[in-house]
């Protein structure tokens, strides 16, 4: 894993000369990720109150009372630009999540943050009216299984859940789910006809 | 060889010649300068009323003397024009005025496209030949027709540059003059198709609006971190509440 020994390379002695496998002694996780429209969170008590020190968010993360190896992955991912602090939680937002399944840094770390599986589904969408109508909207309404039927699940943000299973959408998927999302927002407060022409237009480039 | 500046500039002066005998339209120009990169080849097809306009307005008549290998002759409506120009297999035919644009695939034609004196007819070897059997054109202008002839275009699996990852496939222009525009453009061109790779790994949507002389963007609302480093690098500038635009 990458991001133990970029923390071990550290000059500051962050970990108190922790070694490698004391590190890797830590539980695995201690927390389940919550998801949301923008994206995952890994909420704790007082979480800001460390994230506001210098070091104190490693520090917190890689004590054994508190901490676990998904906490001090996230921490380290705040410390690299990649996660974010939202109150008392750890935010990666969607594009992160791609982006971590891309890097070769991180590919091998990504099974501590407890995500879904990435499957890859054929999206199905409904419209309502014609491009020419104010009131016209375009929604997800499903996918199609590999017998070709409709099926609907639930969803948030990038992630579906059909009884006990849940997955990751792909990143093209996402990018088509975040369209219709904005579709959605820009029908709310009203859009012209050359403005929803733009919009079906892009939902046309679908994955 | 065909160089892809002088595909732009015959579409361009297409356009020109259009705009100047009072048929301006922008939307057509705007929206073939869209695919502009995946042209490969380009013919300009000019009728009776053109050259007669050309007897009065000295100016233009020298670009097209100029420029005289890249057009052709159009016989039959004297009031139309045509540009014919070539993206991947197909040949695609766009009338000025009310004429159309017809769509052809490789060896659908019975036209000549490089022959010195084209056709606007529908018999065969007019370059309207296609609408024998499909009845209309392939794309009408009528209001609303951008987003349906992108839909047509994508079903042809001819998508708007920098949305098409075989677009890395095509020879990039070069131009080996290092103070030409075009070497810029081509520049920018290679960032935005390496921004657009990124992005599209990520999940994170991009827009190209350099068409219409914006930017291309990608909306990636954080100024720190991998992503935002990379599209750094690649000259991207960053605008708060937005994302990362070049242009």
């Amino acid at each position: 894993m990458n991001w133990i020994a970029k923390l071990l390379r550290r000059d500051d002695n962050i970990l108190n000369a922790k070694s490698e496998s004391e590190i890797l002694s830590l539980p695995e996780s201690n927390i389940s990720p919550t998801f949301c429209n923008e994206g995952v969170l890994y909420s704790f008590p007082d979480l800001i109150k460390f994230a506001q020190s210098p070091n104190g968010l490693l520090e917190w993360a890689a004590n054994p009372q508190y901490g676990s190896l998904c906490t001090l992955y996230l921490a380290q991912l705040v410390e690299e630009g990649i996660a974010q602090i939202s109150e008392n939680s750890f935010l990666l937002v969607w594009s992160d999540i791609y982006y971590l399944h891309t890097s070769e840094d991180h590919i091998d770390s990504i099974y501590l943050l407890g995500l879904p599986k990435i499957k890859k589904s054929i999206l199905s969408l409904v419209e309502k009216g014609t491009l020419s109508d104010s009131n016209f909207t375009i929604s997800l309404n499903g996918y199609i299984d590999p017998q070709g039927r409709l099926v609907n699940a639930n969803k948030m943000g990038a992630i579906f859940t059909k009884g006990n299973e849940s997955w990751l959408a792909s990143a093209a998927e996402w990018m088509l789910i975040s369209r219709i999302m904005d579709f959605e927002i820009a029908s709310s407060v009203g859009t012209s006809q050359t403005d929803r022409e733009v919009h079906w237009v892009e939902l046309g480039k679908r994955p | 060889m065909v160089l892809g500046w002088v595909n732009e500039a015959n579409l361009r002066l297409f356009f020109q010649l259009l705009k100047q005998r009072g048929v301006a339209d922008k939307n057509r120009l705007d929206f073939w300068l869209k695919y502009i990169n995946q042209v490969s080849w380009t013919k300009l097809v000019l009728g009776d009323d053109t050259h007669k306009y050309f007897s009065h307005n000295k100016e233009m008549a020298k670009i097209f003397e100029n420029e005289k290998e890249s057009f052709s002759r159009l016989n039959g409506e004297s009031s139309l024009d045509a540009f014919i120009m070539k993206i991947g297999n197909y040949l695609i035919v766009e009338f000025s005025t009310e004429g159309g644009c017809y769509i052809y695939k490789d060896g659908e034609n019975s036209f000549n496209p490089e022959a010195n004196i084209l056709s606007a007819s529908t018999s065969h070897g007019g370059l309207k030949e296609k609408r024998k059997w499909t009845g209309s054109p392939d794309i009408v202008h009528k209001p609303g027709w951008q987003s349906r002839a992108e839909s047509k275009l994508l079903g042809l699996s001819i998508f708007p540059d920098f949305d098409n990852n075989v677009q890395n496939l095509i020879q990039p222009k070069f131009i080996n003059d290092f103070s030409s525009p075009s070497l810029e453009v081509n520049i920018i061109e290679k960032a935005c198709k390496d921004a657009e790779k990124l992005a599209r790994s990520c999940g994170i949507r991009t827009e190209n609006l350099l068409y219409k002389h914006g930017s291309y963007w990608v909306y990636f609302d954080r100024e720190t971190g991998p992503v935002a480093n990379k599209l750094k690098e690649l000259g991207f500038i960053f605008k708060a509440g937005k994302g990362w635009w070049l242009k």
